[in-house]
């Protein structure tokens, strides 16, 4: 029994590297030959876990053979965009110029009801409203709605904005992130001063803080749904 | 740049497999022959039935198996090391009887056996299909 569990710690352990030394693509939207990689992996893992007889370089060797290809094939791709389209394919427009091409929903085995649903998920309910469907190499429907019919911007009614960026993580669970705090050019005395006006004593109480482009704190403290923010 | 590193990677990594498949076959191979020749040295004083030299040759083939055993279990299936040790235990047996027909019948399947493992990992077509 201990030998199982070793043995499955182990080809776990594998397995996580591997997934992550292929990159974070294999982990989110998958290509094809990326989801047959990806399958493959956990059926070559799986055997030896279970399997006491099968020595565990016969589940190490392939996939890490499979890393090699994977990694190769991506090479590939990123250096020829003939072997791109070869190995992932190429986006085939579904709905051109607000018109449904039948011949590309045929070929690529694309009912009007999977349009139809793939539409509603995007929150179109009326096919009348959209101005390009692209079927992605990863499966997913990609939707450009008609001018008339998108969600309306601050340029179209001419409105001035402020620059927005990415929120920066000041304290995830009692830990201050010491590196988003230099890349916002604050220090932890700023923090704690900050806190303090939130009534919140110390770091170590906050369960999540962050910070927008804007200057404003979001802070939660920890084992408390009471949310803070200052500005 | 990046992409150098990694295709570099991958090709070093390529050369290790490659490298370790071909040192795991030589080895595998030079093992098999050393126990095959004390297991001859067996059958052959089986068959003129000087079972004290059949013993102490089989003493000798079982010391270099309890050293080749540790590196042949993270190489091949289990199920054959186990084939092989009963094997040994059965031909012990019969030695210690001075069953000659057995004994013979016995180091004949160890041979083998004992054969068969470089052949089946060895880098051939029939093997790959």
């Amino acid at each position: 029994m201990l030998i199982i569990f070793v043995r499955t710690l182990i080809l776990y352990g594998i397995v996580i590297v591997i997934m992550r030394l292929m990159g974070k693509r294999q982990i989110g939207q998958l290509q094809p030959f990326e989801l047959v990689v990806a399958i493959m992996i956990s059926d070559l893992a799986a055997v030896p876990m279970q399997n006491t007889g099968i020595p565990l370089i016969n589940g190490i060797i392939p996939i890490v053979t499979l890393l090699i290809a994977q990694v190769t094939m991506s090479l590939i791709a990123i250096k020829s965009t003939k072997a791109r389209s070869i190995i992932c394919g190429s986006p085939s427009i579904l709905i051109r110029n607000g018109e449904i091409d039948q011949h590309m929903l045929t070929k690529e085995m694309y009912t009007i009801n999977d349009l139809l649903e793939q539409l509603r998920s995007k929150n179109i309910p009326n096919i009348a409203d959209v101005e390009f469907a692209i079927l992605e190499t990863n499966g997913q429907l990609s939707v450009i709605p008609k001018s008339q019919k998108r969600p309306v911007t601050p340029e179209d009614l001419s409105i001035a904005t402020k620059y927005e960026g990415i929120p920066l993580d000041l304290i995830i669970d009692g830990e201050i992130n010491k590196k988003n705090l230099c890349k916002a050019r604050l220090d932890e005395s700023w923090l704690i001063r900050e806190l303090n006006k939130l009534s919140v004593k110390s770091p170590r109480e906050v369960f999540f803080a962050s910070l927008d482009s804007s200057g404003n704190i979001f802070c939660q403290r920890k084992n408390d749904n009471h949310k803070e923010e200052a500005t | 740049m990046h992409t150098l590193k990694i295709a570099a990677s991958i090709a070093v990594l390529l050369v290790l497999i490659i490298t370790a498949g071909i040192y795991t076959n030589h080895a595998l191979l030079s093992s098999s022959k050393k126990l095959e020749a004390h297991i001859i040295k067996i059958e052959e004083a089986s068959k003129s039935e000087k079972w004290a030299s059949a013993k102490e040759q089989l003493d000798m083939a079982n010391a270099l198996w309890d050293n080749t055993e540790g590196a042949w279990s993270v190489l091949i299936d289990h199920i054959e090391i186990d084939n092989i040790k009963e094997l040994f235990v059965r031909t012990e047996k019969y030695i210690e009887t001075q069953n000659q027909s057995m004994t013979l019948a016995e180091t004949a399947a160890l041979k083998q056996c004992i054969s068969n493992i470089p052949k089946k990992e060895n880098f051939n077509i029939k093997n790959i299909f």
